[in-house]
């Protein structure tokens, strides 16, 4: 039996460091690489797709962004079961209880609201365990499983959302899935596949390689391993052999430089310059060390150059982690003389200081330089 | 620079000229108009200025009109190092030639020639500096414009000790203010480039917060929601429980409802018995009642009894009492009527004495209105014939008057015939005889014709004459007219006439007075009245006296009548008054003997009472007993009392029953358990209300996209702040630049502003006395002169002195310069303002000026430097 694992598509999700036109092309991209793993699961063969939680960002997204969603699904070739996750729980608010989903939900879409079994395909059931609030206080997977008789026969397929305790970083988070439980019931075949979602790195928990993070389909943020993905499962009573699927199109990137002179400038510049598909790109530099008036006008000439090109690139906290120390080589050669000397030489001293006048006084300065070129 | 030498050749009207100036010191270059001064400066500022292949007009302008020759100029300059002549000729055979003496020999021509020049002056003069200390002809009043020379800038810093600034840092200085004028208004406040983003971050912010307690709301309302949903499923559970104890009370009640019913019959039945009890006590007591009663009524009988028995004696003594004041009454009433008969003969009598004096004086009254009515109708009679009236008499004694004047008129004319009788005579005058005694005599007055007699005697015809005729006539018609009137009055003469007028006023008067006189007689009575009461009381005095008894007699008079009236009235006022005590003492007898006999038919009333009631008692009291006995009615009671005091123990046993069974206790509780059902079900409904308000408002939020369109506004508001802390950055980086620029050079500027001003004072005080300070603009502009403590802006200053210190401020600014190689101070006509003294001490200031500078003077009035120590003298003739 094959089907697909997907989760965590957070439709409508914004990402403030974008500028307009990026998140426009962001958000296009996130609901192609949803479409893009429905035709997938379609061209493998897969009966069904599961996706494990938080399929929207939010229970109140924009209407448009649920109308696009379901017609997006409606179109897929395959029965699609969709589980409240804690981005989207089943509370009072819920974008599922909505009039506009629940009337425009096309019939292969499913939405996992209960833990009670569903027949998926002939001899496929499904478990959900889905959020009914954005805090349960309880292992919701261990609680829909303990109410599990053992299966006759059919294939069993839990969907589950959450962080596994062992994965967890707070130790005491009692909506943490207990690993240990959730292989006890695979292992007394209770269930035989965990199909998991919230973490956005695709993820093998465990060791019976059938408790998976499909992670997200399309990356979110710099620290996720690997996201971009859908798992394509292959999964009965004796075996389960997992393939995942490439769909996404964005990259985070986090680069950190500590910079001292000309040649550190040039390797930020060599970076940057050799990143491919740079309107996909979302580049995070983190930048440390010292640099003179003409070396820091260098790099920002850079940046900006890179901002036009990468879908997006993040600014730093400058001031504090990259300093900026105006040398006499900066002035040298402008040969200012009379009252243009005595102010450059002014706000050289507040430049050395420390504090926002000191700020100010090195922007001045870079701005001095800038003009006295410009007079040249 | 210093210019040496100027030669001019075809230059408008100058065939050719050449002047030499003094490098340092004062060249006074004197010449009528249009002697080609203007021309050298003119000439000059071309050889500087322009190529010599220029084709400007105002060039072309330079060449002579009656000569076909370019304009030419040459001149000897020195220029730092430089020494040089240099050579242009326009617009005919342009040339240009350039020999270099020093510091190395050059000789260039044409555009090189010209370039060079540009090269050195570039090098080594600040040009703009060298036009600015040139007063043209015209140019006086204009301030010199100093302050945009950098040579004097240089000079002054190193005067100052600075460094020196160049063009560069203007032009820098430029920028950085148009770089804070993107950000900043001139005034300093923040730009658009900055409160636009502001404004955005602040509306973005405004929106962000607008959803967020959108957003806030909505997951309280889910947040309720779901507490709601919990609350709901408790309130349910124990809503059922509620309902189970709810239950459980009733049955517990319904025990207690079946103690209640018997208690209400024991109730009942004790009600019962002592309702019996209190008939057969009510039966005894009136038994007891009727006894007394019976007992009582008999007592009453006897004792009534013997009470009248003992009143028979008093009783007689009462009744004689009663008849002996009865026998007083009738002899006291027997006296008082013989008293009040003879009390009314007496007053009947006086009564008719009264009477009959009143009609006597009644018919006095009438008798005397019956004369007065008698008298007038007489006089009215005699009033009806005497016709003697006032009018009447008057006209008579009229007549009588004229009658005796005409008589006597008529005497008077009359023939008088005196007659003397000797003897007794028998007369006969006209036939009537007037017999005369002896010795009488008497007279006839003749009036026509008198006949004298004496019969027998003698006749006598006495004829009046004519005289007599006339008045015998009047006498006679007035005589008629006398006769006339008596005999209208009815009298004979005048004396009866005035008998009868007398006659007839005493008529009047009576008729007159008759009413009075009747009124006066019947004063407030009529006619009729009167004789109404003289009617009345004619029979009453004529009746009484033989009506009256006879055993008195008929007092004599009215007081005697009075008298004796008054007296027997007063014995029957006192027999009367006797008679009354009499019956008074009668009437009390009366009373007594009445109220004896009233008490004794009550008494005799009551005891037939007392005795009917004395029988009815005894025979009820009978007739009950034969019904049933005393010790019957005893007995009944006993039993009455013992059934009731059973039922109190039965009734009281039913109440502990209840007691025990805690029926207070379990209707609380079970009130109290539906009560709080109720109250369960109340809240379940509360809660089912509130969900089913919160479901429908989180349908109606819930599509809103709220959270979506947060994220959005937050992400825009960060770029958005992002933005606005880079443009905050560079304002701030542009406006500290600009700040400290401005701060360098305004205090550059101040420090080269004080060299300028102390020789503008040094040299100024030549002219304008030791008190002279100035004011210099960080500009170089001159702002005030103060002399002598008065400040007078530079303005406000005369023409004259406005030039004078212009031209001053120049001097001041070749001397400052000269170390650079200087400029020559050049006046083209000036000093036209100033009068002979300032043009003396003008004199002396250029002499001083000379000391340091090149000076030339253009002028065509030679006095007007006449006082300039030590110039040379150029004199121009046309």
């Amino acid at each position: 039996m094959r089907f697909l694992h997907t989760a965590d598509w957070q439709l409508g999700m914004t990402r403030r460091f974008l500028g307009a036109a990026a998140q426009a092309r962001f958000t296009d991209d996130r609901l192609a690489a949803v479409r893009d793993a429905l035709e997938l699961a379609r061209r493998e063969g897969c009966v069904f797709a599961v996706v494990s939680g938080d399929v929207f960002e939010t229970n109140h997204v924009d209407r448009q962004t649920v109308v696009r969603a379901l017609d997006m699904l409606g179109a897929a070739k395959v029965p699609v079961f969709l589980l409240p996750g804690n981005h989207d729980p089943l509370d009072a608010g819920s974008v599922w209880l909505q009039r506009t989903f629940r009337e425009r939900r096309p019939p292969n879409v499913t939405v996992l609201d209960s833990t009670l079994p569903i027949e998926a395909a002939p001899g496929v059931e499904l478990v959900g365990a889905p959020w009914p609030t954005k805090r349960p206080l309880r292992d919701l997977v261990a609680a829909a499983c303990r109410d599990l008789a053992p299966s006759t026969g059919a294939l069993r397929v839990m969907v589950g959302h959450g962080c596994v305790d062992t994965l967890s970083p707070e130790r005491d988070d009692a909506a943490a899935i207990s690993l240990a439980s959730a292989e006890t019931a695979i292992r007394e075949g209770r269930i035989h596949y965990l199909a998991l979602g919230d973490r956005h790195s695709l993820t093998d928990v465990g060791e019976t390689g059938r408790i998976r993070y499909a992670g997200a389909p399309e990356a979110t943020d710099y620290d996720e391993k690997a996201p971009g993905h859908v798992l394509v499962v292959d999964l009965d009573a004796d075996s389960c052999r997992v393939t995942p699927h490439r769909v996404g199109r964005w990259t985070f990137l986090l680069h950190e430089a500590d910079l001292a002179g000309d040649t550190d400038v040039d390797q930020v510049e060599a970076l940057l310059g050799a990143l491919a598909a740079k309107d996909r790109m979302i580049v995070k530099l983190t930048l440390r060390g010292v640099l003179t008036l003409r070396q820091q006008a260098r790099l920002d000439d850079i940046l900006a150059h890179a901002r036009d090109l990468l879908g997006a690139l993040e600014e730093w906290e400058r001031h504090t982690d990259l300093v900026v120390r105006p040398d006499d080589d900066d002035f040298s050669d402008l040969g200012l003389s009379g009252f243009a000397q005595t102010a450059s030489e002014r706000l050289r001293a507040l430049a050395a200081a420390d504090g926002a006048e000191a700020v100010a006084a090195r922007d001045a300065l870079g701005l001095l330089v800038r003009l006295a070129r410009l007079a040249e | 620079m210093k210019v040496r030498r100027i030669r001019l050749r075809n230059w408008r009207g100058v065939d050719e000229r050449e002047v030499h100036f003094t490098p340092t010191g004062v060249t006074v270059v004197e010449g009528p108009n249009e002697a080609g001064k203007t021309s050298l400066l003119e000439a000059l500022d071309y050889l500087l200025d322009e190529p010599e292949s220029t084709a400007k007009a105002k060039v072309k302008a330079a060449k002579p009109v009656h000569r076909d020759e370019g304009p030419e100029v040459e001149a000897d300059l020195e220029a730092g190092p430089y020494e040089f002549t240099y050579r242009k000729r326009f617009v005919r055979k342009p040339l240009a030639e350039l020999t270099v003496r020093a510091p190395r020999p050059e000789s260039l021509t044409g555009r090189e020639a010209h370039d060079r020049v540009r090269a050195i002056l570039e090098e080594t003069t600040d040009l703009a500096l060298w036009k600015a200390l040139r007063i043209d002809q015209g140019d006086g009043l204009v301030p010199a414009k100093l302050g945009s020379g950098t040579w004097l800038g240089a000079a002054l810093e190193r005067a100052a000790g600075g460094t020196a600034p160049d063009d560069r840092e203007e032009t820098l200085f430029g920028a950085a203010e148009k770089e804070y004028l993107r950000w900043w208004t001139p005034s300093g406040k923040e730009g658009r480039e900055q409160t636009e983003p502001a404004d955005r971050v602040t509306a973005l912010t405004a929106e962000v917060a607008k959803l967020r307690e959108e957003l806030g709301r909505i997951e309280a309302d889910v947040a309720r929601a779901a507490d709601l949903a919990r609350e709901y499923a408790t309130l349910s559970l124990a809503a059922a429980d509620l309902k189970r104890a709810a239950a459980a009370h009733d049955s517990a009640l319904q025990r207690i409802q079946g103690l209640r019913l018997r208690k209400a019959e024991c109730e009942k039945e004790r009600a019962l018995a002592e309702a019996t009890l209190r008939n057969a006590e009510s039966a005894a007591a009136e038994r007891a009642r009727l006894v007394v009663e019976t007992e009582v009524a008999a007592a009453e009988v006897a004792d009534l009894e013997k009470s009248r028995s003992d009143a028979a004696p008093e009783s007689e003594a009462r009744l004689n009492a009663l008849a002996e004041a009865q026998a007083a009454v009738m002899a006291f009433a027997a006296a008082a009527g013989q008293a009040a008969a003879l009390a009314a003969v007496r007053e009947r009598d006086f009564e008719f004495r009264r009477d009959e004096l009143d009609l006597a004086q009644l018919r006095e009254r009438l008798a005397r209105i019956v004369v007065a009515e008698t008298e007038a109708d007489a006089a009215a009679k005699a009033l009806a014939t005497n016709l003697v009236d006032e009018a009447a008499l008057q006209t008579i004694r009229r007549a009588r008057e004229e009658f005796v004047r005409a008589q006597a008129a008529a005497d008077a004319a009359r023939t008088t015939v005196r007659v003397s009788a000797e003897s007794a005579v028998d007369l006969r005058v006209d036939g009537i005889a007037s017999p005369l005694a002896p010795g009488e005599r008497c007279e006839v007055a003749v009036l026509g014709a008198s006949r004298l007699e004496l019969p027998g005697v003698a006749s006598f015809e006495v004829v009046a004459g004519a005289g007599a005729a006339a008045p015998r006539k009047t006498l006679d018609e007035k005589r008629e007219r006398l006769r006339d009137a008596c005999a209208t009055a009815g009298i004979k003469d005048l004396d009866d006439a005035e008998r009868a007028h007398a006659a007839r006023k005493e008529s009047e008067r009576v008729v007159a007075a008759r009413d009075a006189r009747v009124q006066e007689n019947l004063r407030d009575l009529s006619r009729d009245t009167l004789e109404r009461k003289m009617a009345n009381l004619v029979p009453r005095v004529d009746a009484w006296p033989r009506e009256r008894p006879v055993e008195t007699a008929l007092p004599t008079d009215f007081d005697a009548a009075q008298t004796a009236a008054r007296e027997t009235k007063s014995a029957a006022v006192g027999a009367a008054k006797e008679l009354r005590a009499a019956e008074e003492a009668r009437d009390a007898a009366r009373k007594v003997r009445d109220d004896a006999s009233a008490q004794l038919s009550r008494t005799e009333g009551r005891l037939g009472v007392l005795r009917d009631q004395a029988t009815r008692r005894a025979d009820a009291l009978a007739a009950t007993r034969a019904t049933s006995s005393d010790e019957q009615l005893a007995t009944g009671r006993d039993a009455a009392a013992a059934k009731l005091a059973a039922a109190d123990v039965a009734l009281r046993g039913a109440q502990k029953d209840l007691n025990d069974a805690g029926a207070d206790t379990l209707e609380t509780l079970a009130a109290n358990a539906r009560a709080v059902a109720e109250q369960a079900v109340r809240k379940l409904r509360t809660v089912e209300d509130e969900r089913t308000a919160l479901s429908a408002r989180l349908d109606a939020t819930g599509e809103s996209g709220v959270g979506e369109r947060l994220s959005a506004k937050e992400a825009e508001l960060d770029h958005a702040g992002r933005d606005l802390a880079g443009r905050h950055a560079k304002s701030a980086a542009a406006k500290l630049l600009v700040e400290t620029l401005r701060t360098a050079r305004d205090e550059a500027r101040a420090r080269y502003v004080a060299p300028f001003r102390d020789r503008i004072e040094h040299l100024g005080k030549v002219v304008f006395g030791p008190s002279l300070r100035i004011e210099v603009a960080d500009d170089l502009s001159l702002v005030s002169r103060t002399v002598d403590d008065r400040t007078v802006p530079f303005d406000s200053l005369s023409g004259g002195a406005r030039e004078q210190l212009g031209l001053i401020a120049r001097l001041a600014c070749a001397g400052i310069v000269e170390g650079q190689g200087g400029l020559p101070v050049v006046l083209d006509d000036a000093l036209g303002f100033s009068d002979p003294r300032r043009l003396e001490e003008m004199g002396a200031l250029l002499a001083l000026a000379g000391r340091k500078s090149q000076v030339i003077l253009l002028t065509c009035f030679p006095d007007r430097y006449r006082h300039v120590g030590g110039a040379t003298v150029v004199r121009m003739t046309g």
